[in-house]
């Protein structure tokens, strides 16, 4: 299904970039820690982190070839497993996966409304989008205080109305109110192409989809 | 426009070996048919490092960052224990993979 695999030079196992485990070779089974990150723009990136320092490129500007790719139809190198036609193929999603349930949540229903509050696989979520770099994270809602339900205060800004406190929506950290100081669970979450997860996820949700009621 | 932006974005879904599943259409009750249950085979598209990834990577203050980096230029940034470093994803599109140590911590940035 078309997924980046490396491999290690210690042992030459080969290990899958999506589900982030060696699939063959000496050390197969074996998972790799995710650790956190985001993808935004250079320039809020060293707007939030003044002290940042960045990978050497070498030349200035972009030049990624892949450009036509994203633009095009084409679903990766080999094609796809099965079709699932609730998406476009080329349609970027969030994509959660926790328990027994994954999630696909499309940017064009995050753009409207930037925080989505869920349910994935008995796990209280919260995702946020950021509309002007695509940046994007998931959290759990649970804390010392129970679960808690958001709001959004200002641009990613965000209060819970259990207990009043604000909260930066990117970093899951309260800033002011009782909360001052807690984080939220960080949750694992991909931004992907529709194609490439739900080959991954056959059985995915897709978030804003109507489900018929039996 | 979001949707410009949105053509400049890359994907994690392209490699030199590529990875290809068939969903088994009627997984067993105890099998969790997320990532491990699949089946899958892996097709070499090229010899292995015709890709070449990062492994000695230097990092710029940003006066020095800014004019190789557009300001709309997406990056991966991570942050741990107070240290931020950002990594250009249009460079992460054509090397795929970054090691890279931050705060002792051995880590791999891949695209």
């Amino acid at each position: 299904m078309n997924v980046l695999v490396m491999y290690d030079r210690q042992t030459d196992t080969l290990w899958s970039q999506l589900i982030g485990e060696a699939v063959e070779g000496e050390l197969a089974g074996t998972k790799l820690e995710y650790l956190a990150s985001w993808m935004t723009t250079w320039s809020d990136w060293k707007t939030r982190y003044p002290d940042t320092v960045a990978l050497e490129k070498g030349y200035s500007g972009q030049v990624d070839p892949y450009t036509g790719y994203y633009l095009s139809e084409e679903a990766g190198v080999i094609g796809e497993d099965h079709v699932d036609d609730r998406l476009a193929r080329k349609q970027w999603i969030v994509g959660v996966s926790l328990g027994d349930e994954a999630v696909a949540y499309p940017f064009l229903a995050l753009n409207k409304e930037s925080i989505v509050m869920d349910t994935v696989g008995g796990t209280p979520v919260l995702v946020i989008f950021d509309k002007n770099t695509a940046n994007s994270a998931v959290f759990d809602r649970s804390t010392s205080e129970g679960v808690l339900t958001f709001e959004i205060e200002e641009g990613l800004t965000l209060v819970d109305q259990e207990t009043g406190s604000t909260w930066d929506g990117l970093t899951g950290e309260a800033i002011e109110g009782s909360l001052n100081g807690e984080t939220l669970r960080r949750l694992k979450s991909t931004s992907s192409f529709w194609f490439g997860w739900k080959d991954f996820y056959p059985d995915t949700k897709v978030y804003g989809e109507l489900v018929e009621v039996k | 426009m979001l949707i410009q932006k949105l053509g400049r974005l890359g994907i994690l879904v392209v490699g030199a070996w590529v990875i290809s599943a068939c969903a088994t259409s009627t997984p067993p009750a105890n099998v969790t048919p997320v990532g491990g249950g699949v089946e899958y085979s892996i097709i070499t598209l090229l010899p292995k490092d015709s890709i070449r990834s990062i492994d000695n990577p230097r990092f710029l203050d940003i006066p020095e960052a800014d004019l190789e980096y557009d300001a709309d230029e997406l990056v991966i940034g991570v942050e741990f224990d107070g240290e931020a470093r950002a990594y250009s994803i249009d460079l992460l599109s054509r090397r795929e993979i970054v090691n890279d140590e931050v705060q002792g911590r051995p880590i791999a940035v891949t695209w």
